[in-house]
């Protein structure tokens, strides 16, 4: 597939319209914004007739980027553009809509054919696009930069990030004494994030968060290490948002004992990202697997 | 006695304990824990029947039984609390929309994993001064 050409082409030159077309070249999306209330000097159907005549693209993203309101006048808008769509024999998603918006479409009948996905990655999925943009090596950074925050802010420990490396699934040990565990799940993957170190860098993470001098893992501390598993999740997700993946998090879990071991969720490859500290090393490890089962590595 | 009731809710203990000595530093505050929004809810309303009401609520999202935004809920939707207490998320989540859904129930302050003791300190400052400012009204 070609590179997306990914260049915005403003068509609404009128004051306070709140949305724009931005061809990419697979497919369209219309960005919304603001209030839309289907008053615009700037029809989006006609918008869309003449995008699509001028790219003959037939697969819409209706994006809310910063979009509050939908009014009736404006639904009928896009049902009609759905209209076409449906003529054309291509596809509608609409995209990170908030509650509010998703209750109207709901109240109207129409929430089963304006469908709405968390993310652009599951509409570029559902529109069969997804599979060549999956998982690359752009997924670890935002797990790599969490990982670094979260020691930084939480732990008051500096990171020096190493060479990253492939361990497999079928391997499962985990390489430190003690780890925290925590399942993702998303509309396009689904997988597993351990944070895992030696006892000596747990237990001077409880000093140093908790001012306690602990000389054992115990069950009365060990939450802490799940706890740095959630946060580094909750980190990475702003910045798996910005590639297009919005993923879910659950409970997380921990583990410890000399040479323990876990079975991530999956069967996928499972990418090590290497820390150095002052006091030994510690390890993010990342397995992720696409939804319909094929295997993508993350190398 | 102390005069500000402050509640943490999170179901990790070691963040229960690192946020009670950030508060303990810094305020002269009666602290109460629980780890699951269910204990939470009770323990609000035990408060509430001893006639002591929770000031502030310390908040985590993702918990067994009841999540934080399930108690948030409640709470807001409750007749069953005479005094609403000031609620601060203290969270690992992240979006924006889970920070807007949060705001729509009245929350003082909305604090994301990783944090400091600044943080928490600036949030029970915050909430003092806009209950200081209800109370003047």
């Amino acid at each position: 597939m070609s590179k997306p050409q990914s260049w915005k082409f403003w068509r609404n030159w009128g004051r306070n319209v709140p949305f724009e077309w931005v061809r990419q070249s697979d497919h369209l999306v219309l960005k919304l914004s603001g209030d839309c209330t289907g008053d615009e000097k700037v029809s989006p159907l006609d918008g869309f007739q003449k995008e699509q005549k001028e790219t003959g693209l037939k697969l819409l993203i209706v994006q809310c980027v910063d979009c509050g309101h939908i009014s009736g006048n404006f639904l009928r808008e896009l049902l009609a553009i759905y209209k076409t769509i449906k003529s054309l024999n291509g596809q509608m998603r609409l995209v990170g809509a908030n509650e509010s918006i998703q209750g109207f479409l709901k109240s109207n009948g129409v929430d089963r054919v304006l469908i709405h996905k968390l993310s652009l990655r599951g509409a570029l999925a559902d529109f069969g696009l997804a599979k060549s943009k999956d998982i690359d090596v752009n997924f670890i950074n935002p797990f790599l930069n969490a990982t670094v925050k979260v020691f930084k802010i939480q732990c008051f420990i500096e990171l020096k990030a190493k060479k990253p490396f492939l361990k497999s699934n079928a391997d499962p040990a985990l390489l430190g004494d003690v780890s925290g565990i925590i399942s993702i799940t998303s509309e396009t993957f689904a997988g597993t994030l351990a944070i895992s170190m030696p006892e000596k860098i747990f237990l001077q993470i409880v000093k140093n968060m908790l001012g306690e001098e602990v000389s054992t893992i115990s069950e009365g501390n060990v939450d802490l290490v799940g706890e740095l598993a959630n946060m580094i999740l909750g980190q990475a997700k702003v910045e798996l948002a910005s590639l297009g993946y919005r993923v879910e998090m659950a409970l997380p879990s921990c583990v410890w004992g000399k040479e323990h071991k876990i079975k991530h969720f999956g069967s996928g490859k499972c990418m090590v990202l290497p820390f150095e500290t002052e006091w030994g090393m510690i390890y993010s490890e990342i397995m992720a697997q696409t939804i319909s089962g094929e295997l993508k590595s993350v190398a | 006695m102390k005069t500000l009731r402050i509640l943490l809710v999170d179901d990790s203990p070691s963040i229960i304990t690192l946020v009670r000595s950030f508060i303990e530093d810094e305020f002269d505050a009666e602290v109460f824990e629980a780890t699951d929004g269910e204990s939470a809810e009770q323990l609000l309303q035990e408060q509430n029947a001893l006639m002591e009401p929770i000031d502030i609520v310390f908040l985590d999202w993702m918990m067994p039984k009841l999540s934080g935004y399930g108690l948030l809920k409640r709470i807001r939707g409750t007749g069953g609390f005479f005094k609403q207490p000031a609620v601060v998320m203290l969270t690992a989540e992240t979006y924006f929309d889970q920070i807007e859904a949060c705001m729509k129930y009245r929350v003082s302050k909305y604090i994301t994993k990783p944090f400091s003791q600044e943080d928490v300190k600036t949030a029970i400052v915050e909430v003092l001064e806009e209950l200081g400012a209800k109370r003047a009204v």
